[in-house]
């Protein structure tokens, strides 16, 4: 099924150029543009094969790890994306495990005391943080340490030689990502939790005397989580896209920088392929999130 | 029998007016309500009466007090330009509700048609609209308008295309398993040996179920249409910056954030007032209208 959606996606993306009016090479090199630099253009973005040839070409050279050729820099898309593809996912990963990091006691103290005053808050912050766009949140907290407290050296990437100066720039792009899905973790997985406190078993251990915490964090908190885990597939997925603006709010570089400046330069070789491995990743992250599921919860395993 | 039936008092029958009057009533029931309920008539009224409201032209140029907080002239302040901000981002109120309403509504019709079909019709239409929505929904929204957008120009009708593409997931799947579940229930099965046909069936059962759920998401898809029109504004794609869009006046401040704040700050403030507001509304209808999502936002 995901190697079917997959497919479509590629083939979408290989008939992109014809369904849409307008032509890709004068929208990239212009309408005066040199005759031989066009016919260039056309060999390399392989606009002279027909166009099931086309998709088919397109399709076997994605499979071997060839995506085409990028217009400008002439170097080929794949380099490209895992040049890039690394700083990406260390922010992806980060903020997602900010995000559960910080999740995690939010749950469990609001279910603890639920219609509390952190219940309360917790329930309105994360319906309204979710809504927010992350570029907004990105640029508040900008704002905030550089501008006000002149804090962090906030821009850039940092050098990946040096692990400190590395995590002094992740921390504003991570900090911005992770607040988005924080709260929204958290609201879930109290759900989950409220739904298991409410269980014989959960009575049961209370009866023999055991610690509350014990019970929160340990006997509730774990068949509690699986219900959240498979959310963690979206949640990456999401992450990707807004780390684009992220990455071009901080001037980080990595897989959104990479597809912006792609995207401004009309180069659709690189846009292309960016979108097809953001594709990629997403198929892949539900797939892991299911399977880390069915890991956890043996009572899947035998439903299908 | 008839006379009795007449004399008696007329009943009071919840007519459309009264109905929308008594929704109203609940949805400002709590304070969340009508906080969205403010905020969505704020914005639309700003939207339409932009020009008429706005204190300055939003194109006049004020060089000599450019880049300054609020003041008594600029009440909040004036962008690289000394274009007065308010203004500029009242016109701005218009022209995203231009762009994300015709693109929500869009997506609506053509989620609600894809939905209706894959549900009623069943079998492999269904398997290959499913297919569909999956492909679309696996990748994000900004980055399917990033691939769309860099070969086409940057016309708003193309935003407003691209966006409905995105939001057609969302809404074809509801659709499909409010029709799915609708149709199970025996009270349509019976109607149906009968001999009710489709259309009977479809108008006077499944849409009227299907409706609920789907003004809940075509209220938390507006702030959502709003937040990706804006952000690919900003990075340039879509609208371009003559217009006072509000990703267009964000790139501005941006370029200026160490000389003044004020722009960045207020487009964010608007922004984030927006989509909370519209959210809370959506989140208000699902509870008043007693509508269970679980759709998880694409």
């Amino acid at each position: 099924m995901a190697i079917l959606v997959l497919l479509i996606v590629m083939v979408f993306l290989a008939l992109l150029l014809h369904i849409l009016p307008g032509n890709p090479v004068t929208l990239m090199l212009g309408p005066r543009a040199d005759p031989a630099l066009i016919e260039l253009a056309r060999q390399q973005m392989d606009l002279n094969s027909s166009v099931p040839a086309q998709v088919w070409h397109f399709l076997t050279g994605a499979v071997r790890g060839d995506l085409g050729r990028d217009f400008l820099t002439q170097r080929p898309v794949s380099e490209l994306i895992v040049g890039a593809l690394p700083n990406t996912l260390i922010l992806a990963l980060t903020s997602l495990a900010l995000a559960v990091a910080a999740a995690i006691p939010l749950a469990v103290l609001s279910a603890a005391r639920q219609g509390g005053w952190l219940d309360r808050i917790l329930g309105t912050m994360s319906v309204g943080i979710i809504s927010i766009p992350s570029y907004v949140i990105g640029m508040v907290l900008l704002l905030l340490a550089t501008v006000w407290l002149g804090w962090l050296p906030a821009i850039g990437t940092g050098s990946v030689t040096d692990p400190l100066d590395y995590l002094a720039h992740l921390v504003l792009p991570a900090l911005s990502l992770a607040m988005i899905w924080a709260g929204y973790l958290a609201r879930l997985l109290r759900s989950a939790l409220l739904e298991v406190l409410g269980q014989d078993y959960i009575r049961a251990a209370r009866a023999y005397g055991l610690a509350e915490w014990r019970i929160h964090y340990q006997l509730a908190l774990r068949n509690a989580i699986p219900s959240v885990v498979a959310l963690i597939g979206v949640a990456l997925g999401d992450l990707m896209g807004s780390a684009i603006f992220i990455e071009v709010i901080f001037t980080r570089n990595g897989l959104g920088t990479l597809l912006y400046n792609a995207t401004t330069q009309r180069d659709y070789p690189t846009v292309r392929g960016g979108v097809v491995l953001i594709a990629v990743l997403f198929v892949l992250a539900n797939l892991l999130a299911d399977l880390a599921n069915r890991a956890i919860n043996p009572r899947l395993r035998e439903v299908r | 029998m008839s006379a009795d039936l007449a004399a008696a008092p007329a009943p009071r029958v919840a007519g459309p007016a009264s109905h929308g009057l008594n929704l109203m009533r609940r949805i400002v029931a709590a304070p969340s309500g009508v906080f969205g309920l403010v905020v969505a008539v704020v914005l639309v009224v700003v939207a339409i009466f932009a020009p008429v409201l706005a204190p300055h032209s939003y194109t006049a140029l004020d060089i000599e007090h450019r880049l300054e907080g609020p003041s008594s002239t600029y009440w909040l302040g004036t962008d690289n330009l000394g274009r007065d901000l308010l203004s500029r981002l009242m016109v701005g109120a218009r022209v995203a509700l231009q762009i994300a309403a015709p693109a929500v509504l869009l997506g609506v019709v053509l989620g609600l048609a894809l939905g209706l079909a894959a549900g009623y019709l069943g079998g492999n239409v269904d398997r290959v609209i499913v297919v569909v929505l999956d492909a679309i929904q696996s990748f994000p929204a900004v980055v399917l308008a990033l691939a769309v957008l860099a070969l086409l120009g940057s016309s708003t009708w193309d935003v407003v295309l691209v966006l409905a593409v995105a939001f057609v997931p969302s809404f074809g799947r509801v659709t499909r398993t409010s029709v799915q579940a609708i149709q199970a229930l025996p009270y349509v099965d019976a109607e149906r040996n009968l001999g009710a046909g489709p259309l009977r069936i479809i108008g006077r059962h499944v849409l009227p179920n299907v409706m609920p759920p789907l003004i809940v998401l075509t209220a938390m898809n507006l702030p959502a249409a709003v937040g990706i029109e804006s952000g690919l504004a900003f990075l340039g794609l879509g609208v371009q910056p003559p217009t006072p869009d509000w990703g267009v006046i964000l790139s501005d401040g941006f370029g200026r954030i160490r000389d003044s704040p004020w722009p960045v700050l207020w487009t964010c403030a608007v922004l984030a007032l927006t989509t909370l507001g519209f959210t809370f509304l959506g989140e208000r209808l699902r509870d008043v209208l007693d509508v269970r999502t679980t759709e998880v936002r694409s």
